[in-house]
């Protein structure tokens, strides 16, 4: 039970050891100077909420979206990236800047909190003061501790940012955002030196025999307590002064600066996407839609506004992106930022006309930039908020693709092979089960439906020569393993993952809608393909319209045939080492890994060597998002930079699972070869097993 | 400026073709899409349009299901289209498809008529100059670029000819075919498509179009088909693996039996 | 005697080779003596129609008009029109060519006359000619003939027969005068020649193509030098194009081109899909790679295995001596 203790007089400041450690609370502040503290505070945190509610408001005028469900995963999520920042600390240096940062605050604002309470609260209302006694130094020694944790993280990262310089901190775009940054990091250090510096100040006068439990101050109270009383207490005042106002400053400011992301980041963590990324919203009544994907400003969700205004500028999906990687346009950082500065220009924020108001397509975000993403999801595994930048693209792709018709004369001739012949490639359909002849494969209609598994061919395998030898040795396995399978032979039509990709939801849902028809005319239950394209689009899309199976990717069905010893494979031949490459859409998609290395491994006897970015961080070969369909003419070539990469490993074989990945690579490596570089030999994992039967 | 563009519906070029029992083409076998040529001449159309200002109609002669071609073009921009359809047209052939046409467009206004240069099942290229003749117009063919100066009411054409191009010019009205060369046909937009589904497709018969029967179907043919058939299919290449220099001769016996040298 | 007529298309140093080649067919067909061969010369001189002689022309018509090289076909085919009311000929051979493309369906419509276009081959039977056409992008072959009026128009392609040499001796010349419809006469306005002296893809009859196997923009020169020997275009895979060693203009493929030629050489190129949905349809296909296992080899015509660069150069000088000999 404390006792109301006077604030020290002026004066006497030498206290012996039998006083209790208490907060000197305004100790040297007069009157006035504490009435301002709690005026302006007041006033900093109206305009605070203030300036949140008018962002709030902006972001609700988007179209509805809904995110409401799973709401303990949404919380977890905001626990374990929102607080204990998991993806942050995925870099450590970086993390640890962050976190020294962050918990500097936290512990600080926390701090002032309970010295509130402690002041203003249960003394008034209960008489009692908590912050005394060994709760008291603990509290001192804690803040001081956390105020040096915020000096660090500061430091460090003034270092990161103008000493060391990594590439995704020097993408000037604007330098309203370089002030913004700059403003930031001297804010905290300001915060942090000028909190030290009023507690060094008062310890310098007041010399408690306590002031051991406030190490860093207590080292500043040594430089100052040479001026003398009067002088500290002079420099006391005017700096604590001027603290409040710095920190009161900064949290009206926070809304206008990169401070918001302390509830941006939060709230948008909560809200996040909780389905595959490449699962992509689809459009209901697409008939009786006026506008398709994002035109304008206004076609956006909350939820993407409130995306756009999340982005704290970490460049961490830039660094991912393999578009800006091999010098494109695009960069999913700069799509996001510039779509967020866009915002507050338009009606939507403030609510005038502006005649001279660019417009979002073409002079903010450029076609070029929204072509060259091939959809890895790199940059969305990369955000640390959560942000979806592919996403955003792809509304944008649906835009140009649908309500313009503006796509480039090969994605035209893509499309309308899907629509005309059901395969990009726009190749007869009667030919789609020309691959199979020979092999004794039945068709569904000829299996009167009755097989344990569909074997989904998908367009590639069926057309193109290179892969048509991978759905062989697929079926050699099949067959060898005796599974009962059939595949659906001409009534199989393209999964429509490329027009999807491409913006072009109406022509998907036309192929998506016949494929499901067929295939719960059969009653398919059980999937699988040697397509990660197929695999996606048909696990985690096609149920938005109705269809629902069981999928799996060739590398899950084989793992698990070898696993259960249905396949006697022949001695290992001594064919050299091998590399894997993990396809976009079958590891950093739908998160399957091992599969492939265990088949590697039961295949060659020995374990896949890892190429420098592998599993989640593997390095697309550039054929997703229909981009296999396109012309690459910006930048230099990513399937080349890959190639480079698998030759870089010294392994004999560059082992694939995709025929996307099949056909790049293959390139890729070629061109290195011509280039002089060393010859390596590419398969699919399908092969390697069908190989040693 | 009224600008029409003649429309012909064809099977796709990669699915199998079948002939019924009177060797003719049996249409209802195949997926049939609008004429990948007279894709260009509706898209120059739209150009023009959007340049100039322009009332495009779009005229085709074919069976109920050539709609579907109409309305790619509607959905690429194409203001109005005309159906000339009437079992008595089945089995025309070049000329009589071509007065069918003049006929129809006859009865509406025109400053200018674009066509492909040729269909992709027939590939014969004979009916725009045949409307040219019909209609007594000037006729420029295989423009790899056009333009149109109303107010001098001329229409030039870019063409390719040996060691480079030809620039030949007419008075309007005046018919022009045009080659790949000269545009890249738009993918039509779907808010073009649905608006397409919604326009009124005019369909006239031979009566309605006081056509001459017997200059039409298969009775005017002016020629007759004696036997359709399948080309030997391509029979499996040979594979040589040679010296150079009797691998080189032997590529050029190759070259000697195909009449390339 | 009736007549068989061939309009003779001229080029800068008298009639085109296609000319020749026709001419060449129609005396073939009058051996017996049935029919008169005879060319049809408009806008030439005496020399052209002599060259058309020794092809087998027994006589010509003859119009040298300066006219007809300020107007386009469409003073041909009134002129050529002309000559047939009068002159009622049995059939006349016509090029396929765009200015024979042109004259055949003006002339048609002109007299309500049958037609057959683009024909592969030609022969008599019991009096009349039969014709044979390519359908559908070459999937189907039509046996047809012509009837009601004659002339019966056909045309074909440039080479489609070979040009022979049978000279008649006496070569008859009837001069005739030019007939110009002003009304819908189309006037030739100006020639720009061409930046380069390149054959197109889409035009010619023989493309040499190169792909991932020629390693460098630089070797692409004997494909040049055989497409030179050869008269043909110079085509590129999309391996070629990408790698930057061609210009896209000559990609052949899916993302490119898609060309249709009689004679389709690939040099050093696979054959992947993308390339092949480009050229599948040539006549005739002939693939050279080193690699056996190259999918194009599955749908060529004659396919070499072996090291381009040896075969190349002396697959262009073997034509260059075959040709000069």
């Amino acid at each position: 039970m404390g006792c109301a203790v006077r604030p020290l007089s002026p004066g006497s400041h030498v206290l012996n050891r039998t006083t209790m450690p208490i907060r000197e609370t305004f100790w040297n502040i007069p009157r006035w100077a504490e009435y301002a503290n709690y005026l302006l505070g007041l006033l900093s945190f109206l305009i605070l909420i203030y300036g949140l509610w008018r962002r709030t408001r902006v972001w609700l005028r988007g179209r509805p979206a809904m995110r409401s469900d799973r709401v303990a995963q949404r919380i977890g999520g905001m626990i374990s990236d929102g607080f204990v920042q998991l993806r942050t600390l995925s870099q450590p240096l970086p993390g640890l800047m962050h976190k020294g940062i962050f918990l500097g605050i936290v512990f600080l604002f926390v701090g002032t909190v309970l010295a509130t309470l402690d002041w203003d609260i249960t003394r008034l209302l209960f008489d009692v003061r908590f912050l005394q006694g060994v709760i008291y130094v603990t509290y001192k020694l804690v803040l001081d501790i956390a105020g040096l944790l915020l000096l660090l993280g500061v430091a460090v990262a003034a270092y990161r940012r103008y000493v060391a310089r990594p590439k995704r901190l020097v993408n000037a775009l604007s330098s309203t955002y370089t002030r913004d940054d700059a403003y930031a990091l001297a804010v905290l250090a300001t915060i942090a030196v000028t909190g030290f510096m009023i507690e060094g100040l008062r310890l310098a006068v007041v010399q408690p025999w306590w002031a051991v439990w406030s190490p860093i101050g207590n080292l500043v109270a040594h430089a100052f307590v040479s001026l003398g009383e009067q002088t500290n207490r002079t420099l006391h005042l005017s700096i604590w002064m001027f603290h409040m106002l710095i920190v009161f400053g900064a949290i009206a400011a926070i809304p206008y600066t990169k401070f918001v992301h302390i509830f941006t980041s939060p709230v948008n963590i909560f809200f996040r996407n909780l389905n595959p990324p490449g699962a992509l919203e689809p459009i209901r009544n697409i008939e009786e839609a006026e506008t398709f994907g994002a035109g304008k400003i206004e076609d956006w969700t909350w939820k993407r506004l409130l995306d756009f205004d999340a982005c704290t500028r970490c460049g961490r999906c830039q660094d991912a992106c393999p578009a800006y990687a091999t010098n494109k346009p695009l960069s999913p950082q700069n799509i996001i930022v510039k779509l967020g500065g866009y915002l507050w220009q338009t009606p939507l924020a403030t609510g005038k006309k502006d005649a001279a108001l660019r417009s979002m397509h073409g002079e903010v975000i450029t076609a070029d930039e929204l072509w060259d993403c091939t959809t890895c999801a790199a940059c969305v595994q990369a955000c640390p908020v959560y942000i979806d930048q592919m996403g955003a693209i792809i509304e944008m792709r649906r835009y140009l693709t649908m309500s313009e018709g503006d796509v480039s004369r090969n994605l035209n001739m893509a499309m309308t092979g899907m629509e005309q012949n059901g395969n990009p490639y726009g190749l007869s359909r009667n030919q789609r089960a020309d691959w199979a002849q020979g092999l004794g494969v039945k068709t569904m209609a000829e299996a009167g439906g009755n097989v344990d598994i569909l074997y989904w061919v998908g367009c590639a395998a069926a057309y193109d020569d290179r892969n048509k030898r991978v759905a062989r040795a697929f079926v050699k396995i099949l067959q060898a393993a005796n599974v009962n399978f059939a595949i659906l032979g001409t009534e199989e039509t393209c999964t429509g993952d490329s027009a999807r990709r491409a913006g072009n939801e109406y022509l998907f849902q036309m192929l998506a809608q016949e494929n499901i028809a067929t295939l719960n005319g059969y009653g398919v239950k059980r999937i699988v393909t040697a397509c990660p394209h197929c695999f996606h689009t048909i696990r985690d899309e096609y149920p938005q319209f109705g269809g629902n199976y069981e999928v799996l990717h060739h590398s899950q069905l084989i793992a698990e045939l070898l696993a259960q010893g249905r396949l006697s494979l022949s001695k290992p031949l001594d064919s050299g080492s091998v590399t894997y490459h993990d396809p976009c859409y079958l590891g950093r998609h739908n998160n399957v890994y091992q599969p492939s290395r265990q088949i590697i491994r039961r295949a060659t006897g020995r374990a896949a060597i890892e190429m420098a970015r592998n599993h989640a961080h593997s390095f697309c070969c550039g054929a997703g998002g229909a981009r296999n369909w396109m012309e690459e003419n910006r930048g230099t070539r990513i399937n080349q930079n890959r190639a480079a990469e698998a030759i870089a490993t010294g392994a004999a074989t560059l082992a694939v699972a995709c025929p996307f990945c099949m056909g790049m690579l293959t390139d890729g490596l070629k061109a290195k070869a011509a280039e002089g570089q060393r010859q390596m030999e590419i398969k699919d994992i399908a092969e390697l097993v069908a190989e040693r039967l | 400026m009224n600008i029409i563009v003649c429309v012909k519906q064809v099977p796709d070029t990669t699915a199998e073709k079948r002939l019924a029992a009177d060797n003719r083409l049996d249409r209802a076998s195949m997926e049939n899409i609008l004429n990948p040529f007279d894709e260009y001449a509706v898209e120059e159309a739209i150009r023009i349009k959007e340049a100039q200002g322009a009332n495009i109609t779009l005229v085709c002669m074919g069976p109920a299901a050539a709609e579907s071609a109409l309305r790619k073009g509607l959905a690429m921009g194409a203001d109005n289209a005309v159906l000339v359809s009437d079992p008595l047209l089945a089995g025309s052939d070049t000329l009589a498809t071509a007065y069918v046409l003049a006929c129809a467009i006859k009865r509406l206004p025109f400053d200018l008529i674009l066509t492909g240069m040729q269909s992709t099942d027939a590939r014969t290229g004979q009916v725009p100059a045949a409307i040219a003749e019909f209609l007594e117009l000037p006729m420029l063919t295989f423009a790899a670029k056009l333009d149109v100066d109303m107010g001098k009411r001329t229409a030039r054409i870019q063409r390719q000819a040996e060691g480079g191009l030809v620039v030949l010019e007419g008075n309007l009205p005046a018919l022009v075919s045009v080659t790949k060369a000269i545009n890249e046909p738009r993918y039509p937009a779907l808010r073009g498509i649905m608006m397409a589904k919604k326009k009124e497709i005019k369909v006239w018969n031979a009566t309605e179009l006081g056509l001459d029967t017997s200059l039409v179907g298969s009775s005017g043919a002016h020629t007759k088909v004696l036997a359709v058939r399948k080309p030997a299919p391509r029979a499996k290449g040979v594979v040589i693996k040679e010296d150079p220099d009797t691998a080189a001769r032997k590529v050029a016996d190759y070259l000697a039996s195909v009449k390339a040298i | 005697m009736n007549e068989l007529w061939v309009l003779a298309e001229l080029g800068e140093t008298g009639p085109k080779k296609v000319s020749l080649e026709l001419m060449s067919k129609a005396a073939e067909l009058t051996g017996e003596g049935q029919w008169l061969p005879a060319a049809v010369v408009l806008g030439g001189d005496e020399a052209a129609a002599q060259r058309m002689s020794e092809y087998g022309a027994a006589k010509a018509y003859l119009s040298q008009d300066d006219r007809f090289a300020a107007y386009h076909a469409t003073a041909i085919a009134d002129t050529l029109s002309a000559l047939i009311t009068e002159k009622q000929p049995i059939a006349v051979f016509i090029p396929a060519t765009n200015m024979g493309k042109d004259v055949i369906s003006r002339v048609a419509a002109r007299h309500r006359l049958g037609m057959l276009a683009d024909c592969t081959s030609v022969a008599v039977r019991e009096g009349s000619l039969i014709a044979t056409e390519a359908a559908f992008g070459g999937s189907l072959l039509v046996d047809c003939i012509c009837v009601g009026a004659t002339p019966h128009l056909l045309s074909f392609p440039p080479n489609t027969f070979p040009a022979i040499k049978q000279p008649t001796g006496n070569l008859q010349v009837e001069k005739v005068a030019a007939a110009i419809n002003d009304k819908v006469a189309v006037r030739i306005v100006d020639r720009l020649a061409a930046p380069t002296k390149t054959v197109s893809l889409e035009e010619a009859s023989i493309i040499v193509s190169g792909g991932r196997g020629m390693g460098g923009p630089d070797k692409f020169a004997i494909l040049e030098d055989l497409a030179q020997e050869l008269g043909a275009a110079v085509g590129a895979s999309r391996a070629a194009v990408d790698a930057g060693w061609r210009p896209y203009s000559q990609q052949v493929g899916q993302t490119g081109k898609t060309v249709k030629p009689n004679v389709y050489i690939a040099v050093g190129i696979s054959g992947a899909i993308q390339h092949k949905v480009g050229m599948q349809t040539s006549e005739h296909i002939i693939a050279i790679n080193k690699d056996a296992d190259a999918p194009i080899f599955s749908f060529c015509d004659l396919g070499v295995v072996g090291d381009l660069f040896e075969i190349v150069p002396r697959l262009t000088a073997e034509i260059k001596k075959r040709k000069g000999g």
